[in-house]
């Protein structure tokens, strides 16, 4: 933890000094930077990687709710613990559309607030960044893992928060546009190139959406649909150039066709039954070379299957040769086998070390039982 | 190349695998033309001369191990066919995995063929 920066913004110097023996209590070895005003705190915040700010609410220059808003504003996402002296009831309303982590009110609970500390830095030294996985299934793996917390996306155009508790997905946070059109302009973003960032936290943002996952994701789809019909028909506004609409239904349905855990578990299977022999695994859509799952994963190697895949269907078919099955082999230099399982929409890629294991035993005894779990996966 | 002994290697390879082998070629890559084989269907040899070559430009373009010894397509209809490079040569087999013993194939068959290829070009 101690690469951590915990920021104080309060003006009353006494209650800075009670903060700063709380946290050096805890041992956490953070560093420690002070705010005296909201002000202040901004420009911290624009300047340096800040893991926890503890933000008093009435200050001079510039108050709390106005730096939550200023954050909010510039797309600085990070946990937040509100110290009030004052009546939360009036601004709870604000604080819970900003995410916050807790509020807690003065004479602070010491015992309560060191808590709250350490967890936030726990969670954030646990802060998952996932590439290569499709959002719509990232959300599928947190509801059936029941998780809580924020998942943030941050990209050149666009960047939002979705929120989840116990696995349901209560919010979605993305230039002032309705969860489901939010959903839309994520999905889309993040099938791009940037991370997403996932953090486990316990946080009381009030629920905005009381739908299923799959109701969602076919409402965003559905909304995407209308808003490129409508800048067909010459009526764009505003809004749609936020909005570019490349997921159309069917990747949507995809997305939520697929058993992401199933998936998970063909992975599992691979190792377990080739062991070290395996180098490296993965699975991915062939429209968008999406990453589902993977292990050991090479990002480079689903462009290329997915080219030779292409290329291999198409020379057989003209050629009017018999059709390409459920897999192909190539022996390749240092000892390597590249196993290649088309499915449907899907590719499923492995890497394995010749030298651990027998092409016999490969192909009559491990290929098989895959290539019928992988099946199994894409039509469930 | 010496044609009497990849012949014979041929031979082997039709005994081992019996009415398992649909169809085997031999060719030079240069010219795509088959220089020895059984149920000789030179569609396959220009279309696996082709594949071959478009295999080893796309594993050298994305910076991947190139191809080493051999490579398999399971078809379908309960086919399979066995590619195996050798500098300048490729040898092709088409096989009915419902009557082919895959353990001998793999095990035997396949690097009985590329020892006799190496011994082949050594010579």
């Amino acid at each position: 933890m101690n690469k951590q920066t915990i920021l104080i913004v309060e003006d009353d110097k006494k209650v800075v000094e009670l903060l700063k023996e709380t946290i050096e209590e805890i041992g956490s070895g953070c560093n420690i930077k002070i705010a005296y005003n909201g002000k202040e705190a901004v420009e911290i915040f624009e300047k340096e990687k800040i893991e926890l700010a503890l933000l008093d609410i009435k200050m001079p220059v510039m108050d709390g709710v106005q730096v939550l808003t200023e954050l909010h504003n510039r797309k600085i996402w990070l946990p937040i613990i509100i110290l009030t002296a004052y009546s939360v009831k009036d601004i709870e309303h604000k604080l819970l559309e900003f995410g916050i982590v807790d509020y807690l009110s003065k004479p602070l609970d010491i015992p309560k607030l060191k808590k709250r500390i350490k967890e936030v830095l726990k969670n954030r030294e646990q802060k998952d960044s996932i590439s290569g996985m499709s959002l719509a299934a990232i959300l599928q793996v947190l509801e059936m893992e029941q998780r809580t917390g924020v998942i943030s996306i941050k990209t050149d155009k666009n960047s939002g928060r979705i929120f989840f508790k116990k696995g349901m997905v209560v919010d979605i946070d993305a230039e002032g546009l309705s969860p489901e059109e939010a959903l839309g302009v994520l999905l889309d973003q993040a099938s791009k190139d940037q991370a997403i960032s996932i953090e486990y936290l316990e946080h009381r943002r009030k629920e905005r959406i009381n739908k299923s996952l799959t109701e969602i994701l076919l409402e965003a789809s559905r909304l995407l649909d209308e808003d490129k019909k409508e800048g067909d028909k010459g009526q764009k506004e505003v809004k749609e150039e936020i909005i570019t609409p490349k997921i159309d239904k069917q990747d949507i349905a995809k997305e939520i066709k697929i058993d992401i855990q199933k998936l998970s578990n063909l992975i599992d299977r691979s190792k377990e039954e080739l062991g070290d022999a395996l180098i490296s695994a993965q699975i991915w859509s062939i429209s968008d070379g999406e990453m589902f799952v993977g292990y050991n994963q090479q990002p480079e190697v689903s462009e290329l299957f997915t080219q030779i895949t292409a290329y291999l269907n198409e020379a057989l078919n003209t050629a009017e040769f018999p059709q390409l099955g459920k897999y192909y082999v190539f022996n390749l230099e240092g000892k390597k086998l590249s196993v290649t399982i088309p499915q449907g929409d899907f590719i499923c890629g492995m890497l394995i070390d010749s030298k651990k294991t027998p092409l016999g035993l490969l192909l009559k005894v491990v290929l098989p039982g895959l290539i019928a779990s992988f099946e199994e996966a894409i039509a469930s | 190349m010496d044609l009497q002994k990849m012949n014979k290697v041929l031979h082997n390879v039709e005994r081992e695998l019996g009415n398992a082998l649909i169809s085997t070629d031999v060719w030079n890559i240069a010219d795509a033309e088959s220089i020895a084989g059984y149920n000789s269907q030179p569609i396959a040899v220009a279309l696996f001369n082709q594949i071959t070559g478009y295999i080893n430009e796309a594993l050298e373009t994305g910076k991947y191990p190139k191809l080493d010894k051999y490579y398999i397509l399971d078809l379908q209809d309960d086919k399979m066919v066995l590619v195996i490079p050798f500098v300048e040569f490729v040898w092709e087999m088409l096989i009915d995995t419902k009557k082919a013993r895959l353990g001998i194939l793999l095990n035997t068959t396949i690097p009985g063929i590329i020892h006799s290829f190496e011994q082949m070009m050594a010579e």
